[in-house]
């Protein structure tokens, strides 16, 4: 069902596993998609996941998210892996332009999510080990992050100062050019 | 709803090193936060992710004539996001590399002769504030700085460490003699005597490093070439389409190269970049790999770019500095993003300051880092 090109391909892509969220909702999904979390990748490597695979931490409703993520990107690195052998001309780099555009894109409306699910998301990308995922969902919260003021940050993420006066003012002094 | 620590880790390395503004503001959040940016684990990690740290300021070397006129070096942050740094009177930058800039003239006792001020370097850090001076070289020189660990080392978080300085000079008729200082032996090596030296000196261009090589461009038609590991130097040419305002490189391949800003077919000045070939046999060859046209890049008037308007670049990230109408402009190549950074007709030469900034910050953070930790007290 996948998109894979060759032979081999196509029989790791056809090996389903069952994935078993928190909430003991069961979700078939591709080898090739569950491999790119690493922590699936190496239970498959281990013989163990006959049966399911249990995911205590991760709730159905982001599973199903970390799911629909992990397909589209399985799908991108099949492509890029089945095509660079055979093409390295100006209308394949053409393609593959318009193939990144179109990852960038659904990664942009895969963000649009409120924080709650932001926070779940990369929680569960940590667990996963899924790098990718990781590193877009955190980035959008350092992007949340950079140009505001600790209070700010403070009031965003609901997290008590805890430093005294005296310490706050030390490091005010040491770094005065971060808040001119 | 409150993200775990191991968790705004991720998230806080992912701030970017261009803006060290952003990670002080996120260590005055809370104690975790503030503990959490200056462990040695986080600074590791940091490079680790992002890889060739990025340009915070320029030293630009400049005339400070508000207080009685006296030469100076001031850095000057690339973004209001970067540190900066008091004055360093009586200074001139001459390189700046892995961390470290390198100051020629450096004041060694109240009343010490100006005559002799070129013979004084000092190896400067401006995360830290740390200032080595130098024993006094042979004579006045040129000279670069870099990590004494080569190539061995990734030169991202080295520069509290060991440091090599290589020194030049010489007039003609003299040939040209070369000493190094090991930072180890706190002293320089006996001259080894070059090629012919130039009438008016060895040229004042900081020097390219490549692999463990340092390149001088010694005047309009040669190269001296020292290798950091053998200690060989030798002497190679320039194209000879280059001539005078040439500027040794590193290229973003790490190749070397020179930039010049040179006049194109419609007499239009355009930033041109030379790439250096050595064949198999040794000889070497220059072949032209781009032509940057300023007059399209910058919001001047094409008529105040002159042949001078390159005062500078950050080596192997494609990073130019461009002064024209009294005004700095950066050149990020990559991105083709230009930036002004300063105004002012003060200054003559321009040494981008590449370093990423981590430091440890406040009492805070004493006892949970280590003592060679950047403290910026």
């Amino acid at each position: 069902m996948a998109s894979a090109g060759s032979g081999d391909e196509k029989a790791a892509a056809a090996a389903m596993i069952t994935l078993i969220s928190s909430d003991n909702e069961k979700f078939e999904v591709t080898e090739a998609t569950a491999t790119l979390s690493q922590t699936i990748r190496h239970m498959i490597e281990d013989g163990c996941t006959d049966g399911g695979v249990p995911l205590p931490n991760v709730t159905s409703k982001i599973l199903a998210r970390v799911i629909e993520y992990c397909k589209k990107h399985a799908t991108a690195a099949a492509g890029e892996e089945g095509s660079s052998s055979s093409f390295s001309d100006a209308a394949f780099l053409e393609v593959d332009r318009a193939f990144l555009e179109e990852l960038e894109e659904f990664d942009d409306a895969f963000l649009e999510v409120d924080r709650a699910t932001l926070f779940d998301l990369i929680l569960a990308a940590n667990y996963l080990d899924i790098k990718g995922l990781l590193n877009l969902t955190c980035q959008k919260v350092a992007d949340s992050v950079k140009g505001k003021t600790p209070e700010q940050i403070r009031e965003m993420y609901n997290i008590v100062n805890d430093l005294t006066p005296e310490e706050e003012a030390e490091i005010r002094r040491e770094t005065q050019w971060a808040f001119e | 709803m409150v993200l775990l620590e191991e968790l705004v880790e991720e998230v806080l390395l992912r701030l970017p090193p261009s803006e060290p503004a952003c990670i002080v503001r996120a260590a005055l959040v809370c104690k975790p936060w503030c503990r959490l940016v200056s462990a040695p684990r986080f600074r590791r990690r940091f490079r680790d992710l992002h890889g060739a740290p990025p340009v915070l300021g320029v030293l630009c070397n400049l005339s400070v004539w508000d207080d009685g006129g006296r030469f100076a070096t001031r850095l000057i942050p690339t973004s209001p996001a970067c540190p900066r740094r008091d004055d360093l009177l009586f200074c001139h930058a001459l390189d700046a590399r892995h961390g470290r800039v390198l100051l020629g003239g450096v004041p060694s006792y109240p009343g010490a002769d100006p005559l002799e001020a070129g013979r004084h370097l000092a190896v400067w850090d401006p995360v830290t504030y740390g200032l080595r001076a130098l024993p006094p070289a042979l004579a006045d020189c040129k000279a670069a700085v870099a990590c004494a660990a080569g190539d061995g080392c990734d030169h991202l978080d080295c520069h509290s460490g060991p440091f090599v300085v290589v020194a030049l000079g010489g007039f003609e008729p003299e040939d040209i003699w070369l000493c190094v200082y090991s930072s180890e032996a706190d002293s320089w090596s006996e001259p080894t005597y070059l090629s012919r030296a130039p009438v008016y000196g060895v040229s004042c261009q900081p020097a390219a490093l490549v692999g463990n090589t340092l390149y001088f461009a010694i005047d309009g038609s040669r190269i001296l070439r020292y290798d950091l590991a053998t200690r060989e130097a030798s002497v190679i040419y320039l194209p000879e389409t280059c001539g005078y305002g040439n500027r040794l490189m590193t290229l973003e391949d790490g190749a070397v190269g020179v930039a010049r800003v040179d006049s194109d077919r419609d007499a239009r000045l355009s930033l041109c970049l030379w790439s250096m070939e050595a064949s198999p046999n040794g000889d070497i060859g220059w072949t032209k790999i781009r032509v940057i046209e300023l007059n399209k890049l910058l919001p001047v008037d094409e008529l105040l770019i002159t042949p001078n308007s390159l005062v500078g670049f950050a080596h192997g990230i494609g990073v130019f500095f461009i002064k024209a109408n009294d005004r700095l402009f950066m050149i990020d190549l990559k991105s083709g993003k230009v930036k002004m950074v300063c105004k002012g007709s003060h200054f003559y030469t321009v040494v981008p300051y590449t370093s990423f900034y981590t430091p440890a910050l406040g009492s805070v953070t004493i006892g949970e880092t280590s003592g060679v930790d950047a403290s910026i007290g």
